[in-house]
């Protein structure tokens, strides 16, 4: 799993999940829910629409906020998760649904954003 | 006005407001002999009693009647016969001119001049309808027309057309604050006013375009230099004020709107008002900002209307309503009498005078939220307001890049030009960036070393044991495309190197490798700047020169917008 960290990986929002089946991406979404077997949780991203991230073993912290998570797309289009880190919101909010415009533009360009969607 | 029927005369006689230009155009004059179809009579706190002639025909002109008929004598109330001094003064401030004075004919003019009869049938010879309101009781509907000072007790129905915002002030006397409507019945309009305490009692009760019953409230002469309502009094609420909804009012003038589609607001000349209604596509967070003028703080937040001519435009609103607008369902806002301004392109702002209205009941309103779910929505509408960050300075932030700057020739006239940029310093030029200045309050001159422990200034002309640093930084900046050579003074040095004058002064004396470190520090740090270029002349060589007026961290959520903006203004540019 390791290896997905390595290289680039698109941003995306839930809604674009199915395009990237199997291939690395990054989500950035708020804390929903967490399953209670602890190995799920739920990301509403700046559409306000779900993510399901799904973990190797459960989670040993507790998370909240906004969380960035890096995983590979599954063939339920939940992501795999690899690395997650949590938002520090204390001095400022982060805006999602500015985040959400930017994620928009990244994928409207292609051209100038290669990396960024071009996986 | 003295009115007399040929056998008494009573002198507190007052012409409704509507009936003025009859005195205006000398039509009504001395000696004239009228016919009076409408009045209201008042009682004063006093007990004296006020005709107000509401309706009034001139059959003779004064100049047609050599003079006063008959031999009347002053009208005393139950006799109607013996004559008894009427109050002296008459209404202390008689809303006509004194001149006017007109004695109608006696009964064998034909006149139908009525003096007031017995108190009890006053009420009939008005004209006034008697309504029910909800409370059960009845009461005495008078026309705005009549209002004036000398009424205590009345009650008007009457529409709200106008309603402002809540302001607030603060002086040497205390503080408070207060709001306005205007309200409108078939005979006139009218402004009323409600302070501190009625503020917060009238302010959530009243509403654009509904009717009330307006029961009792101060009376004064109407300050013209604030309004455009054509009356000349206007109403204070009183703590005694009443305001009742009145639910069948349809023939009661409404509120009309000349709505500007947005496209055309571009050939509308600045600071004209307009009303536009359209959806509110998008919205910026509420900012607080401080007036420059009165450094009082106020909140501002700008919002962005589409219609149906596919263009947008940027929509300021100011104050309470500023804070409160929530416009995440993309309602409809229609907006009464908004300030065209030419800041960025065309923009609008909501004045005091202005009238917000979400989601109007209006057949304007339904079209445009039918037309907007259904196609509206996906148009990418087109910007006739400019680029601007909703930064706090006042809105008058015009982003530039350091490119734009040049090549735009900022600085090259003869007045100063600003501007702002998101900017990563690239180099520090330590040399002479601090120079040993005057400690005197107020003065930074700076002080000459005179080997001898002291230091002279030449301003103040006096010599100091001591001297205060004051930072004079050269620092080059860069954006994407350009660089720029910036003088920073004491703040903004400061702000950009993290420490205070004081502080790296004794830093560059006893430990200069730390004092190194920090400018090291600071090297590919961003700020948001903002720049004073002018063209300065010395010994005939012009060079530009940037001042950093204000160097501020990064407001990354406002930059962000600033750069999808931009992104979607080229991308359409582009098509």
């Amino acid at each position: 799993m390791a290896d997905i960290l390595e290289g680039p990986r698109v941003r995306v929002t839930a809604s674009q999940l199915a395009q990237y089946v199997g291939k690395p991406v990054c989500f950035v979404g708020r804390l929903e829910k967490i399953h209670q077997s602890g190995k799920f949780f739920f990301l509403s991203d700046g559409e306000g629409k779900n993510a399901v991230i799904e973990l190797n073993s459960p989670l040993e912290e507790e998370i909240s906020g906004v969380i960035e998570v890096v995983g590979r797309v599954t063939n339920q289009l939940n992501i795999m998760c690899s690395s997650y880190i949590q938002f520090k919101e204390d001095k400022n909010m982060f805006d999602l649904s500015l985040y959400n415009e930017a994620l928009k533009i990244i994928h409207e360009f292609p051209e100038y954003y290669p990396f960024s969607t071009n996986v | 006005m003295l009115m007399s029927d040929g056998v008494n005369t009573l002198s507190s006689f007052m012409l409704a407001t509507q009936l003025n230009p009859l005195v205006d155009d000398q039509s009504l004059t001395a000696h004239a002999i009228c016919q009076i179809n409408r009045f209201i009579v008042n009682t004063l706190k006093d007990g004296r009693r006020v005709v107000v002639l509401m309706e009034l025909e001139v059959l003779w002109p004064g100049s047609a009647v050599p003079t006063k008929i008959g031999n009347p004598v002053p009208y005393t109330e139950g006799t109607g016969q013996v004559g008894r001094q009427p109050p002296a003064t008459g209404p202390p401030a008689d809303p006509l001119p004194s001149k006017p004075a007109p004695q109608s004919g006696g009964p064998e003019a034909g006149t139908l001049t009525r003096y007031p009869g017995p108190s009890k049938l006053l009420g009939n010879a008005g004209g006034s309808s008697i309504l029910n309101t909800p409370g059960g009781s009845q009461v005495k509907v008078v026309p705005i027309a009549s209002l004036n000072p000398y009424q205590s007790k009345w009650t008007i129905c009457a529409r709200v057309t106008q309603k402002g915002q809540i302001r607030t002030w603060s002086n040497s006397r205390g503080e408070g604050k207060l709001f306005s409507v205007e309200m409108v019945d078939e005979s006139g309009e009218i402004r009323a006013t409600a302070f501190n305490d009625q503020v917060d009692k009238f302010f959530p009760l009243l509403e654009l375009n509904k009717v009330y019953y307006f029961s009792k409230g101060s009376l004064k002469t109407a300050n013209k230099q604030y309004t455009a309502v054509k009356n000349d009094y206007e109403i204070t609420f009183t703590s005694e004020t009443s305001v009742i909804p009145c639910e069948d009012a349809q023939h009661l003038p409404t509120v009309q709107f000349d709505f500007v589609a947005i496209g055309d607001l571009e050939n509308v000349s600045k600071d004209s008002f307009v009303d536009v209604i359209g959806i509110c596509k998008s919205y910026e967070d509420a900012a607080k900002i401080t007036i420059r003028s009165s450094s009082r703080e106020v909140f501002k937040r700008d919002m962005h209307l589409m219609d149906m001519s596919g263009k947008m435009v940027t929509v300021t609103l100011w104050g309470a309503e500023a804070e409160t607008f929530d416009g995440s369902r993309q309602p409809v806002v229609a907006i009464r009498g908004a300030r065209v301004s030419d800041f960025g392109g065309r923009s609008l702002s909501v004045v005091s005078s202005s009238t917000v209205l979400v989601n109007p009941d209006c057949p304007q309103a339904f079209k445009l939220r039918g037309w907007f779910d259904s196609e509206g929505q996906l148009l990418e509408s087109t910007s006739i307001s400019s680029g601007r960050g909703g930064l706090a300075a006042g809105g008058s932030t015009t982003w530039k890049t350091l490119h734009e700057a040049k090549s735009e020739n900022l600085g090259q006239g003869d007045k100063a030009d600003y501007f702002s940029c998101v900017g990563t310093v690239v180099y520090l030029r330590k040399e002479n960036c601090m120079y040993q200045a005057c400690p005197s309050q107020d003065c930074n001159k700076k002080v000459i070393d005179e080997q001898n422990g002291l230091y002279r200034c030449e301003k103040c002309d006096r010599e100091f044991p001591n001297f205060k640093y004051r930072m004079i930084l050269s620092v080059n900046i860069a954006d994407f495309q350009d660089n720029q050579w910036l003088t920073c003074f004491q703040e903004s040095a400061e702000a950009i190197l993290g420490q205070n004058t004081a502080y790296l002064g004794e830093l560059k004396e006893k430990n200069e490798q730390a004092f190194d470190e920090i400018l090291q520090n600071a090297n590919f740090t961003s700020h948001e700047f903002r720049i004073r270029v002018k063209l300065e002349t010395f010994n005939d060589e012009s060079r530009l020169k940037a001042t950093a007026v204000e160097v501020k961290p990064v407001n990354y959520k406002e930059y962000s917008k600033r750069l999808i903006m931009n992104i979607r203004k080229n991308a359409a540019r582009l098509g």
